[in-house]
């Protein structure tokens, strides 16, 4: 299933659904409706076995979040988006799977490295409450590109040309 | 300076050859891919002119070929002391060193697999090229400087001559405060400070260290700060002098050092570097690597150029990538150690999911 975003497109080929979490037409029936109150993620797909929540951030300048402050706010945002999208799906029903977030950052490889062990401790995955019962996340990874299409081959990404056709 | 460097059937080496900038070069590549054995022959042919511990400088071609042979069996430290065992395995033709220096100068030697010497097969001016360089080896040497000289003179140690010659640097009296530029002196408070007190040098290799009017021995002081003190006194000495001393060469300088100092030292060595000292690091470390990339600034006319050696898959040789471009670093076998961590990660949270 092919999905664009943010100037890319996605083919989640084993997806039983993908769709734009934040969807802005009204006419669409993935219409969110609540982004003047909650943040959201950017696609939703589901697979057999769980949801995946994917957000994917394109920088222009990468180096920008070396700095500790802008790095932080990163971390925020990403774990904002999730919350406020569990949350959401929450009140749909709709988290009668396990959920995994992944976030498709345009970050040099060492810095992924340290915001995924960011996201996993701010979500945070697991059973790590001592006095909870339930999961709010599976899983998680953050990824570049690059990484992504080496590691998740049944899921290419390309990025969209100006004509639309996409380019690895 | 050192512009260009040529190896060929020389260790790891079938045939590299790799352009070096004035300023900094950051040579990376995984083990076994000859990084070390690439600064040590820069650093060798650097040197071959020089006079050098017991030894005068060399007149004659003759004395020539037996100072670089001497230096290279002292620095390489081949097995038996013969020269041919420098020689890349399996290699048919002779072995080729060569060196394009600063203003034109130049040497190459061969040898074979018999040679008792080298030989100079090319010389334009050598004997004039007069930038003594410097090589920082990986150990710190601090802590075991006091009579280290006198035990190498006399015996056979395991230590090879980069080290003796950096205690025998390290031992030098201090420059005139007025011969001391600004930047070498800002450097070395930053050490102190950093240290939180100062090196003291008493000769023969005696060494302590002075903070808050407390006089320690060297080896209560993390192994990281014996590192970096080097440097400082390598600046008080003259020994390094931007614009005047040849090449630094420094083999993993991160080792021992906490990650956090290492943005420091990267700031001392492009200063240096901008008022005209050349640096050659080779080094395993993410941080020196970024601090690099990081700190530099082209429009100071800073330049970094990364060398990334890299066993070649086609054909099994060691060959070199280099470019100005950190993004296009390649291979960047740091980056791919992040890789493989992050993938590790990945198999632990999502499975086989996606593949």
């Amino acid at each position: 299933m092919k999905i664009q975003c943010d100037g890319f497109e996605f083919d989640f080929t084993d997806a039983l659904d993908v769709f734009v979490f934040d969807e802005q037409n009204q006419a669409s029936p993935h219409y969110h409706g609540l982004s003047h109150a909650m943040l959201a993620v950017d696609l939703i797909v589901e697979l057999p076995e769980c949801y995946l929540f994917v957000e994917v951030k394109d920088f222009y300048d990468p180096a920008f979040y070396q700095d500790g402050a802008h790095f932080n706010h990163l971390r925020e945002t990403l774990k904002r988006k999730y919350r406020d999208t569990w949350l959401y799906r929450w009140a749909e029903g709709k988290t009668d799977k396990p959920i995994k977030f992944l976030c498709v950052l345009e970050l040099e490889t060492a810095l992924i490295s340290r915001m995924a062990k960011e996201v996993r401790k701010q979500l945070p995955v697991g059973r790590v409450g001592g006095r909870w019962i339930s999961v709010i996340s599976n899983g998680s990874a953050v990824l570049n590109f690059d990484l992504w299409n080496r590691r998740f081959t049944a899921w290419p990404v390309v990025r969209l040309g100006a004509g639309g056709s996409g380019s690895p | 300076m050192i512009e260009r460097l040529r190896l060929q059937n020389f260790t790891a080496f079938r045939d590299l050859d790799i352009d070096l900038s004035a300023k900094i070069n950051l040579i990376i590549g995984e083990n076994g891919t000859g990084k070390t054995h690439l600064l040590k022959a820069a650093h060798t042919l650097c040197s071959g002119n020089r006079a050098s511990a017991g030894r005068k400088a060399p007149s004659s071609t003759e004395e020539l070929q037996a100072t670089l042979t001497e230096r290279l069996i002292r620095i390489f430290l081949p097995l038996e002391d013969k020269l041919g065992k420098l020689r890349t395995q399996g290699a048919a033709e002779g072995v080729l060193l060569e060196a394009d220096f600063v203003f034109d100068k130049k040497i190459a030697v061969t040898f074979h697999a018999n040679s008792k010497t080298v030989t100079v097969v090319e010389n334009q001016d050598y004997e004039r090229y007069s930038w003594q360089p410097v090589f920082i080896p990986t150990k710190e040497v601090l802590s075991f400087m006091k009579g280290f000289n006198s035990l190498y003179d006399k015996y056979e140690l395991s230590f090879d001559q980069t080290y003796h010659e950096l205690c025998l640097f390290l031992d030098l009296p201090e420059l005139r405060s007025e011969n001391l530029q600004p930047k070498p002196r800002w450097a070395m408070d930053e050490i102190q400070a950093l240290c939180g007190g100062r090196f003291l040098f008493h000769g023969g290799g005696k060494v302590t260290f002075k903070a808050d009017g407390i006089e320690y021995s060297v080896n209560v002081l993390a192994e990281g700060f014996r590192k970096i003190g080097i440097l400082s006194r390598l600046l008080e000495t003259g020994v390094i002098q931007p614009g005047v001393s040849g090449p630094l060469f420094w083999d993993e300088p991160e080792a021992n050092l906490n990650p956090s100092v290492a943005r420091l030292l990267v700031k001392i060595l492009i200063e240096l570097a901008r008022l005209g000292q050349q640096v050659v690091i080779a080094t395993h470390d993410y941080f020196v690597l970024k601090w690099f990339h990081l700190e530099a600034n082209k429009a100071e006319g800073d330049s970094v150029r990364y060398h990334a050696l890299h066993r070649d898959p086609a054909t099994g040789l060691i060959a070199v990538n280099t470019t100005e471009d950190y993004d296009a670093v390649a291979p960047n076998a740091i980056d791919e150690t992040f890789e493989a961590v992050i993938n590790s990660d990945i198999d632990r949270s999502l499975g086989s999911l996606g593949r």
